[in-house]
This record gives C-alpha cells, sequence and structure tokens, in this order.
C-alpha cells in the first residue's frame, strides 16, 4: 500500500482516484441497467472492463476491499468467457451491486464493514474459489 | 534513464511518473500501445513499462510487435492485473523480462525498474 499520507503529491493522486470512483460506478451502473433491460450484448463486457480497472488500482490507494471484489468480478466474468457459458442473471445483479454499493464507500473514502457476512460477498468469493484451476486465474 | 510508460489509466500512469521522476528517472507517458510503438520508433529508451489491458493497440499486440521488429528493443517490465498462469507464460513467451502484479506497491516499482535498467 502506497504511503500517501506522508507527501502531498500522492495524496493528491490519491484523492484524484476517489474523484474519478464517481464515473467509475456511473459505467457499471448503467452497464448493469443495459444488462437488466437485455438489449446490450456488450454490457457485461464493460462491466468486466470497469472491474478490472478497479481491481488494478483500488489497492495501492489502501482500498483493499475494493480491489478485492473487483478481482473477484473480473475472474467471475473470466470464467464464463473461458467456458463460452452465461452467467445467471441474479448473480450478476447482485454481484454488481456490491461492487457499486463498495464504490459508494470508497467515495467517502470509507471502509466496508462486515464484508464477510455479506451474502453476496459469499456467493462470490465461494464461486471464483471453487472453479478449477485451468479455468480460475 | 529514460523508461516509457505505457498505461492507459491516467492513475496508475501518473502514480508511476512521480515515483520514477522522484527516482531520478526520466519518464516518457503513452496512453496505448499504439503510441507506445511510436515513442520506441523516435527515441532508445532504458526500459519499458507495459500495461496489457488498454485500447486501440492492446499489451499483447505492442509484444508481437517488438518480436517481429529485427530493431533491439528496451528490457521489459510488465503491469497486469491478470495473473492466470497462461497470461504469465505467453507474456513472457514473446519476451517480457519481469512481471509486476496489479495493484503494485510503487516503492517495490522502482526497486524492479532500478534492477532492471542496472542489468
Amino acid at each position: 500500500m502506497t504511503d500517501w499520507k506522508s507527501d502531498p503529491k500522492l495524496k493528491k493522486l490519491r484523492t484524484e482516484f476517489i474523484e474519478s470512483l464517481e464515473d467509475r460506478k456511473k459505467v457499471l451502473t448503467n452497464a448493469l441497467e443495459a444488462y437488466q433491460v437485455g438489449h446490450d450484448e456488450s454490457a457485461l463486457d464493460r462491466i468486466q472492463e470497469a472491474s478490472h480497472k478497479i481491481a488494478g488500482i483500488a489497492g495501492t490507494w489502501g482500498f483493499q476491499e475494493l480491489g478485492e471484489i473487483s478481482e473477484l468480478l473480473d475472474d467471475y466474468f473470466d470464467h464464463f468467457k473461458a467456458t463460452k457459458t452465461v452467467p445467471i442473471k441474479r448473480d450478476v445483479v447482485d454481484f454488481v451491486d456490491l461492487l457499486v454499493e463498495v464504490v459508494g464507500l470508497a467515495m467517502k473514502d470509507k471502509k466496508v464493514s462486515a464484508l464477510q457476512t455479506d451474502n453476496r460477498y459469499r456467493r462470490i468469493t465461494s464461486f471464483v474459489g471453487s472453479l478449477p484451476s485451468a479455468a480460475k486465474p | 534513464m529514460k523508461i516509457l510508460v505505457s498505461e492507459d489509466e491516467p492513475h496508475i500512469a501518473k502514480l508511476i511518473q512521480f515515483k520514477l521522476e522522484g527516482a531520478g528517472f526520466q519518464v516518457k507517458l503513452a496512453e496505448n500501445g499504439q503510441r507506445a510503438l511510436e515513442a520506441l520508433g523516435l527515441e532508445k529508451y532504458d526500459l519499458l513499462i507495459l500495461d496489457l489491458m488498454m485500447p486501440i493497440c492492446d499489451g499483447w499486440q505492442v509484444l508481437e510487435t517488438l518480436r517481429s521488429d529485427s530493431e533491439a528493443h528496451p528490457p521489459v517490465l510488465l503491469l497486469t492485473a491478470r495473473s492466470r498462469q497462461q497470461d504469465l507464460s505467453r507474456a513472457m513467451e514473446l519476451g517480457v523480462d519481469q512481471v509486476l502484479k496489479k495493484p503494485f506497491d510503487p516503492d517495490e516499482l522502482v526497486l524492479k525498474v532500478k534492477e532492471m535498467v542496472k542489468e
């Protein structure tokens, strides 16, 4: 984790990342809405891309849970791409909702509490954790 | 020492630039693989830090282009959020010298860069 508190320039970069979360949240919620309506085949790709990008940076700025959930969602979609199968819609909605909630907390620079007891978190970690090693990143 | 950083995520690119310039390196940013290949064609760099997932021309395309080009190119440090063994193996086959997984510790990045430019 970056020691951003000790350097004004790093603090500024971290703030810029937090500010960027608003747009990232919009991308996720708009894509989820398009997916739920059912007319946009690329919606899941947009969700995965957004998740992947967040996964690549959140942890650097101290948002470990945000990074973890983003990575789980990225891995989740990778599995369906690799196996050419389709995820269950309810799961997609629940998992993306979870990510959007955690993004919302990060926008206020807040930590997630009681994630381990969140049913959505448990389901996605269980799913990704159960993947065979060839399919699982 | 000149480092070319090919990364489309501005929050990562600026962080890398800040840390490496603080460590005494000159840093050029390229927001996609196409810009990176253009920059490599214009100047000599001591290291290429390369992201995989970029628009227009991704890291895979950059690596394949560099491999097929007879001109010497700098060593490559791959930055990726991907951890699948098949991706890492493919990257090594395409000439990547080192891999740093995202999210990375910027101080670790600086150490790795210093090691790689010394070689």
